[in-house]
């Protein structure tokens, strides 16, 4: 009896053509993108699409673990987690659904539609100070998705919608007091940086760009039009980039 | 754009990895299953204490919210090898931060039941790649002193009667590397695979090797020897 190697799957941020594509028939498509970018809704127009078209669809959410996501929940609240130890928490969140969920999913042929994948945590986390090539690594066990999709908005905007506002007008009626100008602007600052963090990953990790301040229905045109590509290269058995 | 993102630096958990550079000393006692590891981390505990220093003691899987949910996956038989590995290394990162680190700082002795050998050697049983696994871990201070209770894994099964080896748990009987679907001789696989990797790992890191088939005794005054060392300098 032979035990598994892992991690399998070889991503490295230098030679992203290193990083295996999966062997399974199935297909992963994540989007990934900041909140307020608009990440659910194109998901749920794009599941129910790829329904209507015959698939089986899985759907995967950021942080949605059965043993792990509650853990992170918790040490949130009480805020006692260092930005290291987060880190391996949602790595941890991930490697569940990977063997749990998405791994047995694609064996199975599904399409399983990831709602943020290590795009989002390699930009969170070296936004908050965690060490680059030491993330790199600490992901290694990923699968290649078939299709990374970004979802690119600016910072800004995405703030507007989280808050439930229009725009940076709002914005500015936001700022009224003191404390709030000041925790607002170093959310800003964060978002900004995060937004930095996955500018960079875009090309080493072939992402796809997708302006997320079209309107809806033409991002979902390009969306499918994308992930109709991916199915068909997976179907006529090419594999990913 | 992708000149923009630094080469994966060597892991830096060799013999030249850096001291932890704070007043306090680390020191860690490892060995595997009933290699009698908790008596010795406890009257060495004792021992310190009584030379008026101040212990803080640190066992394997402790962190308040982590280890409960790992308990619980365990107990659901739910945890596969890489969710295992994280979710060891996340309590670790816990401890680190919140017990370890803040000891050393204050200058105090801190006594590790366990450290990330134990994670290494579990993990790679499991199929994990070595240089991912160190380079994971490679945020850990790395320790003053390691003692390592070397107990080959026929004694181990000796000290482990059947009935014992039917309540533990299966992830430390090695069940879930399907090795075997019965538990003794599975157990006994697993503990012959964990041996090995401890003996790559006392090289590797220049462990100091004590015989843990020797008397209780025995082996507490050969541990207070080396820490005696360490401590009074």
């Amino acid at each position: 009896m032979v035990v598994a190697s892992w991690p399998l799957h070889h991503l490295r941020p230098n030679e992203p053509a290193a990083w295996q594509p999966h062997p399974w028939p199935g297909t992963l498509i994540c989007v990934d993108g900041v909140d307020g970018s608009g990440r659910a809704t194109q998901l749920d127009l794009l599941h129910v699409w790829l329904q209507v078209e015959g698939y089986g669809v899985i759907r995967s959410q950021w942080n949605s673990s059965k043993l792990v996501s509650k853990t992170i929940a918790d040490a949130r609240r009480q805020n006692t987690l260092t930005p290291l130890t987060y880190s391996i928490l949602h790595a941890t969140d991930l490697a569940e659904r990977i063997e749990s969920e998405i791994v047995p999913g694609l064996k199975s042929g599904y399409v399983v539609l990831a709602d943020r994948y290590i795009f989002t945590a390699l930009a969170r986390d070296i936004a908050r100070g965690v060490e680059r090539a030491w993330i790199h690594n600490l992901y290694d066990f990923a699968v290649r998705p078939d299709l990374a999709v970004y979802l690119r908005i600016d910072p800004e905007v995405s703030m507007g919608r989280i808050m439930g506002i229009g725009g940076e007008a709002s914005v500015e009626e936001a700022n009224e007091s003191a404390a709030v100008r000041g925790a607002l602007e170093s959310f800003r600052q964060f978002q900004e940086r995060v937004v930095g963090e996955y500018e960079r990953l875009v090309e080493p990790f072939d992402l796809m760009p997708l302006d997320a301040q079209l309107p809806i229905r033409v991002q979902q045109r390009r969306l499918r039009e994308a992930v109709g590509g991916a199915l068909l290269a997976r179907e006529r058995g090419i594999c990913g980039g | 754009m992708a000149s923009a993102t630094p080469a994966l630096s060597e892991p830096r958990l060799h013999a030249g990895w850096d001291t932890h550079g704070y007043p306090g000393r680390l020191i860690v006692i490892e060995g595997g299953d009933r290699s009698g590891r908790s008596t010795q981390v406890r009257l060495l505990a004792k021992w310190l204490e009584r030379r008026n220093l101040d212990v803080v003691l640190t066992d394997w899987s402790t962190s308040p919210h982590i280890s409960k949910a790992i308990h619980k996956a365990k107990a659901e038989n739910a945890l596969r090898p890489i969710t295992y590995s994280l979710f060891y290394a996340a309590d670790f990162a816990d401890r680190v931060a919140q017990v370890i680190v803040p000891a050393l700082q204050r200058g105090e002795v801190v006594l590790a039941d366990r450290y990330m050998y134990t994670a290494f050697a579990r993990d790679c049983a499991r199929g994990a790649d070595p240089q991912w696994v160190r380079r994971l871990y490679s945020f850990a201070p790395r320790p003053d002193l390691v003692i390592y209770l070397r107990v080959p894994p026929e004694v181990t099964s000796q000290r482990a009667p059947s009935s014992a080896v039917k309540a533990i748990d299966r992830y430390e009987i090695g069940l879930d590397l399907g090795l075997s679907t019965d538990p003794e001789e599975s157990f006994q696989l697993y503990q012959q695979r964990v041996f090995e990797e401890f003996e790559r790992l006392a090289q590797e890191f220049g462990m100091i090797v004590v015989d843990g088939v020797s008397d209780v005794e025995q082996i507490q005054r050969l541990v207070r020897d080396r820490v005696a060392e360490l401590v009074s300098q």
